[in-house]
């Protein structure tokens, strides 16, 4: 084989890699976005946070890395669930004349919140913790290292378990009937209300799971979420608003655009060349790839 | 036997007095057609029964208990189904999930709950499909299990919608405008399911523009016009009354 192609393999498989993970943040923003009809500006800090989580427990707790990511992922869960009932039930007590424009400004104010309040707590310098297995695999093409590979398909196996919850669980039915029609479903009689905390829970521990499965590989410091929150973001208009497939199909696309990006052009503008295609697919189809309001 | 009883009902939307004084009451076993010319308030009585939206004054009493004031998924458990004006199904899934989640409302829900019963799921899940395939006989509708409700004829979702309503725990059954954009078959099919409907003993309030459809299987009429109650009666009743010729049909001259 020659060089330029290996090459561009070992690019092509580094770019899924990531783009598996960045389908993790996406499909969390997605889930939050389809039942609570809002969009999460403090993404990025709740992968911030899981991204500390794994820290703490792998390196400080010194329990094990991979066990690592489910306790961020219930540590975020649970911060989650409180942030959601204690600052956002407002937005459907019905006393807000624009709920849209609360949940902006509160989850943005959040989000500068938990940037800022990690300072203290951690400093203001650059975290890892512990990778999750040494060494490298041969795919035949490309050697990659275990941790990402690792990360990677726990974050397969993470978005398929929550695609299969959705279809076929009580939870995941009533979360879908919810997010195609919130009247339609209370008069179902689903407590609709109850099962906002449970979105917001769930999206918020995906990002966890994506911040504590970067975690060994990235930095973790106090504001490494806003370029994971503004990617995801972009997936999101990429994919269509809503849309699950679409979610993940346009995080894989971003993460191999970048990857080729980097290949052919220059490293220094790697996270330039997503939003460049984001920009170009916008033009030609404003609705994004599978442009809907429902998970389908 | 279910009582539905909605006594002196009202609403204003700012200035517009949508619904003022209204009474009516619904029997099981008995369908109650609920007519008027278009912006009588019939809809807004159908939310307000629901708890979409809330009253200003009045009660709706189920069996003498009374509604107002509890959240629609309350209303739905204590007894009141229905279905909407302009299908509303879940476009997306599949004709059984739509039953399924209205099957949901008797169960325990809420996070821990349901997230605790996730391993015990798939046969609970095997017991909720089952009633769901159910209650799809009832409409008529088994074969189509599992089809998305987006791809059925407009004629076949109403009846999933009517499925649907009847896969909550309904003892009243409210149905906003159940043939409208149907073809004359599949009309004629929707009135015997209502019928069969009826005879199971669920009390039905029926709002209906297709005046064969309410003179053929309505027991009582009640006729609104502007937020108030104009006329009510056995069919034959208030087809013959003055004031309901005025409202559809303007004054003599």
């Amino acid at each position: 084989m020659s060089a330029g192609l290996s090459m561009f393999l070992s690019y092509l498989v580094s770019g899924v890699i990531i783009g598996n993970i960045y389908g993790l943040m996406a499909l969390g923003l997605t889930i939050i976005l389809g039942v609570m009809k809002i969009v999460n500006f403090a993404h990025g800090e709740f992968y911030m946070l899981g991204g500390y989580a794994a820290y703490v427990s792998s390196i400080k707790l010194g329990i094990d890395p991979r066990l690592s990511i489910l306790v961020a992922m219930g540590v975020v869960f649970i911060i989650g669930v409180i942030v959601e009932r204690g600052l956002l039930t407002p937005l459907y007590a019905g006393k807000l004349d624009r709920p849209g424009d609360y949940a902006l400004l509160m989850t943005f104010a959040l989000s500068v919140f938990l940037m800022n309040v990690v300072i203290p707590i951690f400093g203001p310098y650059q975290k890892s913790s512990a990778p999750l297995a040494e060494g490298s695999v041969n795919l035949g093409v490309v050697m990659v290292g275990k941790t990402r590979l690792i990360a990677s398909l726990v974050s397969i196996l993470l978005m398929a378990i929550l695609l299969v919850a959705l279809k076929k669980t009580r939870l995941g039915i009533a979360l879908r009937a919810i997010a195609a029609d919130r009247d339609a479903a209370a008069v179902c009689g689903i407590d609709v209300n109850r099962m906002n905390p449970a979105a917001f829970g769930i999206g918020t521990a995906m990002a966890a799971a994506a911040g504590a499965l970067l975690a060994p590989s990235f930095l973790v410091y106090p504001a490494c979420g806003t370029i994971a929150a503004s990617k995801a973001n972009a997936i999101l208009v990429l994919g269509g608003m809503g849309s699950t497939k679409g979610a993940i199909v346009g995080a894989l696309l971003l993460g191999v655009f970048e990857a080729l990006g980097v290949l052919f052009l220059t490293p220094g503008y790697r996270d330039v060349y997503g939003f460049l295609v984001i920009v170009l697919v916008l033009l030609i189809k404003p609705t994004g790839l599978f442009g809907s309001q429902e998970f389908s | 036997m279910t009582t539905l009883e909605i006594k002196d009902l009202s609403k204003a939307f700012g200035g517009l007095q949508a619904v003022h004084h209204f009474s009516c009451t619904a029997v099981s076993g008995q369908i109650h057609a609920l007519i008027g010319p278009n912006g009588a308030g019939k809809s807004t009585i159908f939310n307000l029964i629901c708890g979409v939206i809330k009253p200003d004054s009045g009660q709706v009493l189920l069996d003498g208990e009374d509604l107002v004031g509890l959240p629609p998924h309350k209303i739905t458990a204590r007894g009141i189904a229905r279905t909407f004006q302009n299908v509303r199904l879940f476009k997306n899934m599949s004709v059984r999930d739509n039953i399924v989640v209205a099957l949901h409302a008797t169960r325990n829900q809420g996070i821990i709950p349901a997230i605790a019963s996730a391993g015990r799921d798939s046969s609970s899940m095997r017991e909720l499909h089952n009633k769901a395939d159910a209650v799809l006989e009832i409409v008529g509708l088994p074969h189509r299990a599992e089809a998305l409700a987006k791809n059925l004829p407009y004629g076949e979702q109403k009846r999933v919608e009517l499925a649907r309503a009847l896969g909550c725990p309904a003892k009243a059954l409210l149905l906003d405008e159940p043939t409208t954009g149907m073809n004359p078959t599949e009309s004629v099919e929707m009135m015997q399911t209502i019928h069969a409907v009826k005879d199971r003993g669920i009390a039905i309030l029926l709002v209906e523009h297709n005046m064969r459809v309410v003179m053929d299987i309505s027991d009582v009429v009640t006729v609104m016009s502007f937020g108030e109650v104009i006329c009510a009666g056995t069919p034959q009743h208030v087809c013959q009354d003055e004031k309901v010729i005025e409202a559809y049909l303007g004054e003599k001259r």
